[in-house]
């Protein structure tokens, strides 16, 4: 027997030895009572949000992201790199480089990208819901874009997001898709209605649909399916039920549209304009031996004050804890991240923790000052406000 | 009946047949949450929660047959989650032993004991959780990333740090007996 079979062997009698045999019963009886009070969620579209480890505390998902990953991993604020190099290559191109010692030209803090409007329209853009926000599933855009969040998002398996081309008449099939409901002409909220006597347990935001009208206001439609197995206790809700089953349509247009309907063959990963690069910092509370890559050891960033990068913005729905400060974020382009992912990337930073982040998440420590540095770059959508503050729909 | 057929049952709202599915699983949940959290209150938090989120999304659950890793996954969730929430209230909160077994310890077991148990409290939660799954549960190494929602390698570090630190736990507290052994 090895010294490892005796050390596991200790360890794992020990466990055992630890392990309470049985719950109290109050563990289950109070759990019960309290499901007794609660509905169950209806399927994927009303839950898309709620299934990663840390998703449940944050509203915004960019923030979420930023702090789920750092409070996953168990850091606290710190140092905050400053400016981001350029480059023309898009960002999700993996480099196959490694990082080199010379730190990319930085961009001054005044290039600021400004966000420059698409010359599409919007033809619609469907949003799933859960207890985190609202999240992207596609978008369509009326030069033929189709940019699709994979569904397994809300089992934190989904692939990055897809791109692909609609033509003409593929587009006209999907607003006929739209009209045939006869409820996507107005903006309308379908939230369930107790039957008499009954009370609802539900929370939280439905799924969302916004419908582009040429030369009018987009149209946004809103419902929460209540899920009603058993207990009768809200009244029909044949709109929702209808909603519910155009988002299953609008969400697999691969599967029904012909084609025909289709200007490219296949979908490519998408490429945005813009991301939102957000970055948070904590202090490193155990060995600086499990701090990740070192950060001096990474060209970028160049580690500096923790007020140089961007804006501050709250946490919103997050308790601050002492030590840390607030995620920070800029609005940069495709063009300035490339440099700073692909040496993040080359010297082995990356966390694929998250896989319902549909971004690019990385992890720096400094050992020097037992500080780590989250970052991540979040996609921002077309027609999306290109700024830190706007709810991100990813 | 089998449990694939509560999971059926209960996804479509059978509030009897999860009673039974909760009741099932509850004492191997809120085992797992003490070792991980090491604070019973905690444990009874982050057990109920739990079960209350297993009701609520259970029609999301596609695959019956994935419904204890699904489980393991939100008790993970649930654990992390009350572990901060603590930390929020309490930021020095002090791990507290929890079940101390009366008879059958030899003195040198009983010294094993308290090394890991001091080594153990040492340990994040993330990397308590990495040891608990592999070593108390027995699950397999991709099991536990799964459960724990993050890469292979990553699971695989948390557990090689974890298992270094206690051993060295250990180690220093042979050093430490030998050596009060010998001047004595």
């Amino acid at each position: 027997m090895t010294r490892n079979d005796d050390f596991e062997r200790t360890l794992e009698s020990w466990l055992r030895r630890q392990a309470p045999p049985q719950a109290p019963d109050r563990v289950l009886e109070a759990a019960l009572q309290r499901a007794d009070s609660e509905s169950q969620r209806r399927g994927w579209l009303h839950r898309l949000a709620g299934g990663t480890p840390m998703t449940i505390m944050i509203r915004v998902a960019a923030v979420a992201a930023v702090l789920a990953i750092a409070a996953f991993i168990g850091f606290q604020f710190s140092n905050l790199p400053d400016n981001i190099g350029a480059s023309p290559t898009p960002l999700p191109s993996p480099s196959a480089e490694p990082a080199t010692s010379s730190a990319p030209s930085v961009a001054p803090e005044s290039s600021e990208p400004s966000a420059e409007p698409s010359a599409a329209a919007l033809v619609l853009r469907l949003l799933g819901a859960g207890e985190a926000g609202r999240v992207h599933l596609v978008t369509i855009l009326d030069d033929g874009r189709v940019i699709t969040t994979d569904r397994g998002i809300s089992e934190g398996e989904s692939e990055p997001p897809v791109e692909r081309r609609l033509t003409a008449e593929g587009i006209q099939l999907v607003r006929d898709e739209m009209a045939a409901t006869d409820l996507t002409d107005a903006s309308a909220t379908y939230d369930p209605v107790a039957n008499p006597g009954e009370e609802l347990g539900f929370g939280g935001a439905g799924p969302s649909l916004e419908v582009g009208q040429p030369g009018a206001e987009t149209v946004v439609i809103t419902w929460y399916l209540f899920a009603d197995t058993e207990q009768d206790l809200a009244a029909p809700q044949p709109e929702a039920e209808v909603l519910d089953a155009l988002a299953a349509r609008l969400s697999t247009l691969e599967e029904w549209l012909p084609a025909s309907a289709w200007a490219d063959a296949a979908g490519m990963p998408y490429e945005p304009e813009h991301y939102r690069a957000w970055i948070y910092s904590q202090q490193w509370e155990g060995s600086v031996d499990d701090l990740p890559v070192e950060a001096a050891t990474v060209s970028w960033p160049p580690v500096q004050g923790s007020d140089a990068f961007g804006d501050a913005v709250d946490a919103v729905a997050q308790e601050p804890i002492e030590g840390d400060g607030p995620p920070r974020c800029r609005v940069v382009t495709a063009a300035e991240a490339v440099p700073v992912v692909e040496a993040l990337e080359a010297a082995g930073a990356e966390l694929d923790v998250f896989s319902t982040f549909p971004g690019r998440a990385f992890a720096l420590g400094s050992r020097g000052t037992g500080r780590l540095v989250t970052i991540t770059f979040e996609p921002i959508l077309p027609l999306a406000e290109a700024d830190c503050g706007a709810e991100a729909t990813f | 009946m089998v449990q694939r057929e509560l999971v059926e049952l209960a996804r479509n709202g059978d509030r009897d047949a999860f009673s039974a599915l909760a009741a099932s699983v509850v004492d191997r949940l809120y085992a797992t949450a003490v070792l991980i959290l090491r604070d019973h209150s905690m444990a009874d938090d982050a057990t109920q929660e739990t079960i209350v989120r297993a009701w609520r999304d259970l029609p999301s659950l596609r695959d019956p047959d994935r419904f204890d890793a699904w489980l393991r996954r939100l008790l993970v969730n649930a654990c992390h989650e009350e572990g901060r929430r603590e930390r929020r209230r309490r930021p020095e909160m002090t791990l507290l032993p929890i079940h101390e077994p009366s008879v059958g310890d030899s003195s040198g077991a009983l010294a094993d004991r308290d090394a890991l148990e001091r080594g153990f409290r040492r340990l994040s939660s993330d990397h308590r959780a990495a040891v608990v799954l592999h070593h108390y549960l027995g699950l397999s190494m991709p099991e536990v990333a799964d459960a724990t929602g993050v890469a292979l390698g990553t699971a695989k570090s948390r557990l090689h740090h974890a298992t270094r630190a206690l051993r060295a736990a250990l180690e220093a507290d042979a050093r430490g007996g030998m050596t009060t052994g010998g001047t004595a």
